[in-house]
């Protein structure tokens, strides 16, 4: 499967979407990779944002981007955040992670389980957040949260996607609420898995997780063991994960990408969209 | 002596205020002179329509030719021109005649609630009290004398007999409505797909379009799936060539009163829908159907729906009570009658 992988950052984050980039090179993974910033990076593709698209605070955007990236010919979009880092070739390649579905994200955690310790996700009460999700059309019985900042999608489901995300937003809004995209996400890996449970993170442990709690506080993920804890069970574990979403390792992702940025100032360059689509890559140039 | 009824609305097999309609005139044909008028004169040259009008009698024409100062009744359900043109509510006000106005929507448009505001509504009909719950208070918030009744739905027995389905290598799972993206859900074929898991299926659906194709173009629908588009075939034919209707909408839309899901019922079919709006009113559940809160109740509905014995059994009995409750001719006149009086009385 002819697989993009892809991200958006601006600021500090530019920085650390560097580091995870070469981490992905560095694990030997050989897709290609595309990145729009606000300046250019090193070794990918690295186009500058979209000024048409705007980049609301609850990132819905995300959907946006999506749509814009439908016009090139790969078959599977993967999504990743800049704060996270790869320490290995994961054992799955994205293909077989998604397998027959259109979309994935990991279901991370359970919202009305009897094992549910935290009372709300996103401030919204459990009893009330699945309601929203059973009100949009989620059947399943138990319902889990997941990270908006890593999920993949299939080219042909790419439209109904997108739509479906901004349908998940207006409909929030409509309650009254302002919610994130990644419950639009999370909603979404419900209803669009035949089988919801090849989408648990609690069997993909050896894939992703995330580092929320402080575990590698300031520090890059050396491919040694940290404790995981669960977001809504608080249940602990001890993980070793290919793909660490390193939320509190930003200043040392930001520090190996600054110096990245600085010795790669004079090759980095934007490639401009219009060559990208239309030439770069559906010519295969770039990988 | 009989009550004129002025009918400002015109059949068809398509939709179910239109269809509602034909089997509305079935009951009152022998009660009230009924005269039918269309909002477009070239409905009058469809000869299916005016066949069947003559066969019970119904007269038509458009409203010229109506008589200056008619006496009786005027009906409509869902005819929302009557407002959007206002002059078509003026004509029937000022032909004097008080009109008993069925909307049959969950929601209700700013001309109809103008209608209401300035009386020119003789009595808002809803078609059950989860309707009325629905939309009432607006009605009433617009126009605090405003007239209002439930008055349900009523199907005629023989237009929808019970038909024994013959064993087949799967069972066939389908449901039919007109081909609106809101009736179908988000996530359609996979909720399909989720709910008959390992199960001998077959999936038909009657109300398809290129819309909904292209809606769905990345979902790979193989040989277990027909998708044929609205009234590609006889309602009826439909209905007997699936076993379970297996109820599916989207997340946009509340349903009232699914007239495919009494019609279903009265030929036999057990029907699978959440438990939720006016359903629990509808399906007897476990024993004429199934009414699901979650996944998990719906593949064990249609685990237990893959036994044909089972099937045929909650079939027959949907059938049975259905015909009970829907298709009551004289209490459905009744009702006819104190709505009238009702009205009438001012």
């Amino acid at each position: 499967m002819k697989t993009l992988i892809w991200s958006v950052a601006w600021g500090d984050y530019r920085y650390m979407t560097q580091t995870l980039m070469d981490s992905i090179r560095s694990v030997g993974i050989n897709h290609d990779i595309l990145t729009f910033s606000d300046e250019p990076l090193a070794n990918v593709l690295s186009c500058e944002m979209d000024k048409s698209i705007d980049m609301d605070f609850k990132q819905y955007w995300k959907f946006h981007y999506l749509r814009k990236l439908e016009a090139l010919d790969y078959d599977l979009f993967v999504f990743i955040d800049s704060d996270h880092y790869f320490v290995r070739k994961p054992p799955r390649d994205f293909a077989e992670i998604i397998g027959a579905d259109p979309w994935h994200s990991f279901l991370e955690s359970p919202i009305n389980s009897p094992l549910t310790k935290r009372g709300d996700w996103w401030g919204v009460q459990n009893h009330a957040m699945t309601l929203l999700y059973r009100d949009f059309g989620v059947v399943q019985d138990t319902v889990y949260s997941t990270n908006g900042g890593f999920w993949m999608c299939k080219k042909p489901f790419i439209k109904h996607a997108a739509a479906t995300g901004l349908l998940f937003r207006d409909y929030q809004r409509g309650l009254k609420l302002d919610l994130p995209e990644e419950v639009a996400i999370a909603v979404m890996s419900h209803l669009f898995s035949k089988d919801y449970s090849n989408r648990f993170h609690s069997r993909n442990m050896d894939i992703w997780a995330s580092e929320w709690t402080g575990s590698l506080k300031d520090r890059l993920p050396s491919g040694s063991e940290w404790e995981f804890q669960e977001y809504m069970t608080n249940d602990r574990s001890t993980v070793n994960p290919a793909i660490v979403h390193a939320m509190r390792s930003k200043s040392a992702l930001t520090e190996v990408g600054k110096k990245v940025f600085e010795s790669t100032k004079m090759q980095r360059v934007f490639t401009p969209w219009g060559q990208v689509n239309n030439a770069g890559v559906k010519k295969g140039v770039f990988s | 002596m009989k009550t004129d009824l002025y009918v400002f609305q015109w059949i068809s097999d398509l939709g179910g205020a239109d269809t509602r309609l034909k089997e509305l005139l079935v009951l009152l044909k022998d009660d009230f002179n009924i005269t039918c008028i269309p909002n477009d004169e070239f409905r009058l040259s469809e000869k299916h329509n005016t066949d069947f009008l003559d066969s019970l009698g119904v007269k038509y024409c458009m409203p010229e030719k109506l008589p200056k100062r008619p006496k009786g009744f005027a009906y409509a359900n869902c005819n929302f021109r009557l407002f959007k043109e206002t002059e078509r509510i003026d004509f029937i006000n000022n032909l004097g005649l008080k009109l008993l106005w069925s909307n049959d929507m969950m929601w209700t448009t700013e001309e109809e609630i103008e209608a209401v505001k300035k009386g020119k509504v003789g009595c808002c009909l809803f078609t059950s009290p989860f309707h009325e719950s629905m939309i009432g208070k607006k009605f009433i918030a617009a126009n605090k004398d405003q007239k209002t009744a439930v008055l349900d739905n009523y199907f005629d027995s023989s237009t929808w007999p019970y038909v024994e389905r013959p064993d087949r290598d799967t069972m066939v799972c389908g449901k039919v409505s007109r081909n609106d993206q809101m009736k179908f859900s988000e996530d359609f074929p996979f909720f399909y797909e989720r709910a008959a898991d390992g199960l001998p299926v077959s999936f038909r659906v009657m109300g398809w379009s290129n819309e909904l194709s292209a809606k769905y173009s990345w979902f790979g629908f193989d040989g277990k799936w027909e998708l044929i588009s609205a009234n590609q075939e006889p309602t009826n034919s439909f209905y007997e060539s699936i076993d379970v209707f297996l109820y599916n909408c989207n997340h946009r839309f509340i349903e009232n009163q699914s007239r495919a899901i009494v019609e279903s019922q009265l030929t036999g079919i057990p029907v699978v829908a959440p438990n939720k709006w006016n359903f629990p009113n509808m399906i007897w559940d476990e024993r004429t159907g199934f009414l699901w809160e979650n996944l998990f109740h719906i593949k064990d509905a249609l685990a237990r729906l893959a036994d044909p014995t089972t099937r045929r059994r909650m079939g027959r009995l949907a059938s049975d009570c259905t015909r009970e409750i829907w298709c009551d001719a004289p209490t459905a006149r009744k009702k006819w009658d104190s709505l009238l009086n009702f009205v009438g009385a001012s």
